[in-house]
């Protein structure tokens, strides 16, 4: 197998310049994620997880330093990632079935409307979504949207996925549910995943390595911590498991460590 | 720009369909409000008829009555047409709508596209706003000698001023509606690397078409009140020039059925936008 990583995230900073004032929002981060590596982004508000997000998305650009993605320099976006966006991001006008579907019409060029559409419904399948495939997001839950956004990313089968804190806007019991059916999602086929987040249980439950992020200005990483707790995982008995109780307490005391700092 | 005002402007006064108090005794607020409406028809119709006998106005206005049978003279036989200066009341509706959607249509040609160019670009928008900010509230009618002057044909100055009345209010809800898209909205469609013409037809398009009718509507409206006021000026056929006509045979009781019936016709423009309007429209 290659060891190679997939993803060369290479002494990256970004600095912004609002009304003549620079800040250095990230300071030389520097990763290298492998492929079929779940990792999480976890860090204090306002730190820069999502901007170091949308720069591995190439929706922007680093000041200095360089994103390598198989080989390959990120200039710009590109269908070798797929995003799932915090607030879902549907087309309102645009049913569940045919948000899907415009992903794949956008990717596949090729390939003829029932492959794609094979493709669509057996994601919508996946998560669980073939009741609803009719419906637009106005009329579905918030978790369902989300839902919908996660099979759209994994529809256009990319070589990472992005995920910005994808269960950030929903009730604490939803988030579960969804926790764990991405753990299951995951286990399927162990694509390569970067995702933000603001719950520590949640980056536990799903990453293989979780990246902690200090505060900004000049935002550096703390620390990657192995998760070693063996797949698959489940929420409920995670709660039990000692490795897990070790984990979290560590990594509740470096986050409150930072927003304090 | 002022989008929100205008929207009220095209949604017009509406009444709040109903309130917990009003139902209390068993006659539903609508069946109430019909009754007021016909009570204040009719008390309002007879004060005037008293007012007109008791000669207190001019001789010039006539009593409701009077306008009533003229009325039912004018629309009983709407079309007919005996040359160019004698003509039914319909046939003055007609070249009026035809006229007002001409020029409507072909500013929406012209204002839909060019709104979408200006409101991709950041630069642009910037450039044009202060042009559209100028001529958005100079009257259309300033503009019908420089048709005359222009075209030199009555006919194509009355689209041009509709043209000019219309063009406002579309390129001004197209650029807003382009700019106010959601970058996520756009974000998605990068991530996905679908091109430009995609991204227009897909995104842009079906995002900003309510936005855009809204703009439609509201320049329908306008256009059909520019349309009297510049039809009296330039005059031939249409119910502005017979309004003007019909002053100058001093006969108020065929001004106000023309009056009345402009109003129907307007509704009758802005409902149809309005069906469109909810087609369009989408849930956040
Ligand atoms: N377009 C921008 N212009 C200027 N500053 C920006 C811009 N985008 C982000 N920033 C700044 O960069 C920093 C990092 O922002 P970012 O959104 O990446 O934080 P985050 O870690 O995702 O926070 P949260 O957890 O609250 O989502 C913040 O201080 C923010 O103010
Ligand atoms: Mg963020």
């Amino acid at each position: 197998m290659n060891t190679d990583p997939l993803l060369k995230i290479n002494r990256v900073t970004k600095s912004y310049k609002t009304r003549g004032k620079v800040f250095d929002a990230l300071d030389e981060i520097s990763l290298d994620i492998k492929e079929g590596e779940f990792i999480s982004l976890i860090g204090p508000s306002g730190c820069g997880k999502s901007t170091l997000l949308n720069m591995v998305a190439g929706l922007e650009d680093c000041s200095t330093g360089q994103i390598v993605l198989d080989g390959m320099k990120i200039e710009g976006p590109g269908v070798d990632r797929g995003m799932v966006f915090q607030s879902h991001a549907l087309y309102p006008w645009l049913t569940v079935f045919d948000n899907i579907m415009f992903a794949l019409d956008c990717v596949m060029k090729d390939a003829s409307k029932s492959e794609k559409e094979a493709l669509a419904n057996r994601y919508l399948d996946v998560v669980k979504l073939t009741a609803a495939k009719d419906k637009k997001p106005g009329e579905i839950s918030g978790g369902m949207k989300q839902r919908v956004g996660i099979a759209r990313a994994f529809a256009i089968n990319p070589k990472v996925l992005l995920l910005d804190e994808p269960f950030g806007a929903l009730d604490a019991l939803t988030r579960g549910e969804l926790q764990d059916e991405l753990e299951r999602i995951w286990e399927e086929d162990r694509r390569t995943v970067i995702m933000v987040t603001h719950d520590v249980d949640e980056a536990i439950l799903l990453s293989d390595r979780i990246v902690v992020m200090g505060h900004g200005p000049k935002a550096k990483v703390l620390d990657c911590i192995e998760v070693d707790i063996p797949r698959p995982r489940q929420k409920a008995e995670l709660m039990d498991d000692p490795r897990f109780t070790a984990l979290r307490k560590k990594l509740v005391g470096m986050l409150s460590d930072e927003s304090i700092a | 720009m002022s989008v929100s005002t205008s929207k009220t402007m095209a949604g017009g006064v509406g009444l709040p369909d109903k309130t917990a108090s009003a139902n209390r005794r068993s006659m539903s607020v609508n069946t109430k409000a019909f009754l007021l409406f016909l009570l204040i028809l009719i008390s309002g119709g007879a004060i005037w008829e008293l007012v007109v006998s008791l000669r207190l106005l001019s001789p010039l206005i006539p009593a409701p009555s009077l306008i009533l049978s003229q009325g039912f003279e004018l629309i009983r036989d709407p079309f007919y047409s005996n040359g160019v200066n004698d003509a039914g009341i319909g046939i003055h509706l007609l070249a009026s709508v035809q006229r007002v959607l001409t020029g409507f249509l072909l500013a929406a040609a012209a204002a839909v596209p060019l709104g979408f160019m200006i409101g991709m670009s950041a630069v642009l928008s910037k450039a044009i706003d202060p042009f559209i900010q100028v001529m958005r509230p100079v009257s259309p009618l300033a503009w019908l000698p420089i048709g005359l002057a222009l075209f030199q044909s009555s006919e194509s100055t009355a689209i041009f001023v509709i043209f000019i009345s219309s063009i406002w209010p579309i390129l001004i809800n197209a650029i807003f509606g382009v700019r106010s898209i959601p970058r996520t909205y756009l974000n998605v469609a990068r991530t996905l690397e679908a091109n430009r013409w995609m991204i227009v037809r897909k995104v842009y398009l079906p995002a900003t078409l309510p936005q855009i009718v809204t703009g439609l509507r509201i320049s329908l409206g306008v256009a059909w009140l520019v349309i009297i006021a510049a039809e009296m000026l330039i005059g031939g056929r249409g119910i502005g020039y017979f309004v003007w006509n019909e002053w100058n045979n001093l006969d108020i009781a065929n001004i106000i059925v023309c009056i009345v019936l402009i109003g129907l016709v307007g509704i009758v423009l802005d409902r149809l936008l309005s069906l469109v309007e909810k087609r369009v429209k989408y849930e956040h």
